[in-house]
């Protein structure tokens, strides 16, 4: 009989044959490689991932949120205007002025709330956050049932895998197709077009087009900025899930040197990762996928989802 | 680390929504406030459109289903059993050592 299997003798027959189990265990503590130790230090690495993961989430969200926001200027400068812009509407007898016509005095640009997109969204967000923290909550008991719970944490790895791996899908969606700051851009066509118009000889021509240029060129920064933090934030997630997903793996041989080894890793990984750009991130979420297609079990993972999603695309959206 | 037709399906239905976004963004924004009024529930539509094309390529990346969700779920139950059970026998532990001590 394993040391596993008795464990389980035990959880059946809790109670009948307690004394005897508890000898057997309390012999397989010196023997068994799982002590409170690891078992916390899981615990610890599986909380920091779930914060890791909210903050790739809240990186997301919050490209979202630019893609569909005006720049604050524009919205204060047409607001500075409702005065003047209220004399000029006119109105038909089709389309008489109505209670919109006031918001759209005060701030034509800024979007009215779309329904149904912003259920969808916030039902993905909520989902995305749910399951980061049903993981972490997983090992909640670790540390008082570090003896008997090995099986469960062995069966936990694909779970971490998943985790990590859609993290390293997210980053691809946004390397593929980068966020684009819609009305930054109409405002800059807006201007090129005025300075554009501008004729020659006017004093103003030369300045207006150095202040358009200085602005495209911030503007640039702002926009690749945006994909850049977000991807960072993913890939940093995935980091910390990667060294997770070894350290749940090795459950019952981990020493405490492998679980200095993974956290220091998961620490320096991230590190290397700030302040990259966004080609070299590109190269990394590349790598990452790359990792993952050559190994076997990972690859497992990724192969579940091809199904599912030949699935998804079956289903209406 | 979708299927790649999915991917790329989704990567142009984005990509169509962007131009049309781009389209009647760039037409709203040198309008003047009639223009606007007449553009404003048409690209409000387009940018709903393309937050919801933004959201479908996000999801192709997601792995997780409910049924792991479930899956997590029950895991944490055994984890926690696993605790209880183990309470369980260092509390004998601790009363065999006791009785040894007392020479019982």
């Amino acid at each position: 009989m394993t040391l596993r299997s008795a464990a389980h003798e035990l959880q059946r027959f809790r109670y009948g044959r307690a004394i005897c189990t508890a000898l057997l265990l309390a012999c397989s503590v010196f023997v068994a490689g799982c002590t409170p130790d690891k078992a916390k230090a899981i615990m610890v690495s599986a909380n920091q991932f779930k914060v890791d993961a909210n903050k790739a989430i809240d990186a997301l969200e919050k490209m979202h949120r630019a893609e569909l926001s005006p720049p604050p200027e524009m919205v204060a400068n047409a607001s500075a205007a409702f005065a003047t812009e209220l004399f000029n509407l006119k109105p038909t007898p089709a389309k008489p002025l109505d209670f919109d016509d006031l918001s759209l005095l005060l701030d034509p640009y800024t979007l009215r709330p779309n329904p149904v997109a912003a259920r969808q969204w916030a039902e993905f967000i909520a989902s995305l956050r749910q399951q980061y923290a049903v993981l972490a909550a997983m090992y909640t008991s670790l540390e008082r049932g570090h003896m008997l719970a090995g099986d469960a944490v062995t069966a936990s790895v694909p779970h971490a895998e998943r985790l990590t791996a859609q993290l390293i899908g997210i980053a691809e969606g946004i390397v593929k197709a980068p966020p684009v700051l819609h009305m930054y851009r109409s405002d800059l066509v807006a201007e090129l077009r005025r300075v554009h118009a501008i004729p020659e000889g006017n004093a103003e021509r030369i300045g207006a087009a150095t202040r358009l240029r200085e602005r495209f060129i911030a503007f640039q920064k702002t926009e690749e900025e945006l994909a850049r933090t977000t991807v960072e934030q993913c890939l940093k997630a995935a980091a910390m899930g990667m060294e997770l997903r070894n350290m749940l793996k090795q459950y019952d041989q981990l020493t405490l040197d492998d679980i200095s080894f993974f956290a220091n890793r998961a620490f320096q990984t991230a590190s290397a990762l700030t302040g990259k750009d966004l080609t070299s991130l590109n190269g990394d979420v590349n790598e990452a996928i790359q990792l993952i297609n050559n190994d076997p079990i990972w690859k497992r993972v990724i192969n579940d989802q091809a199904l599912a999603s030949a699935a998804a695309a079956n289903r209406p959206r | 680390m979708a299927e790649a037709a999915v991917l790329d399906r989704d990567m142009l239905v984005l990509r169509d929504a962007s131009n049309a976004v781009t389209e009647i963004d760039i037409r709203y924004r040198v309008g003047d406030i009639n223009v606007k009024r007449e553009l404003r529930d048409a690209r409000e539509q387009a940018f709903a459109a393309y937050s919801l094309a933004r959201l479908a390529l996000l999801r192709d990346g997601i792995l997780t289903t409910e049924k792991d969700l479930e899956d997590m779920r029950d895991l944490k139950r055994q984890i926690d059993e696993a605790g209880d059970t183990q309470d369980l026998i260092v509390a004998v532990l601790q009363l065999v050592q006791l009785f040894v001590k007392l020479g019982i």
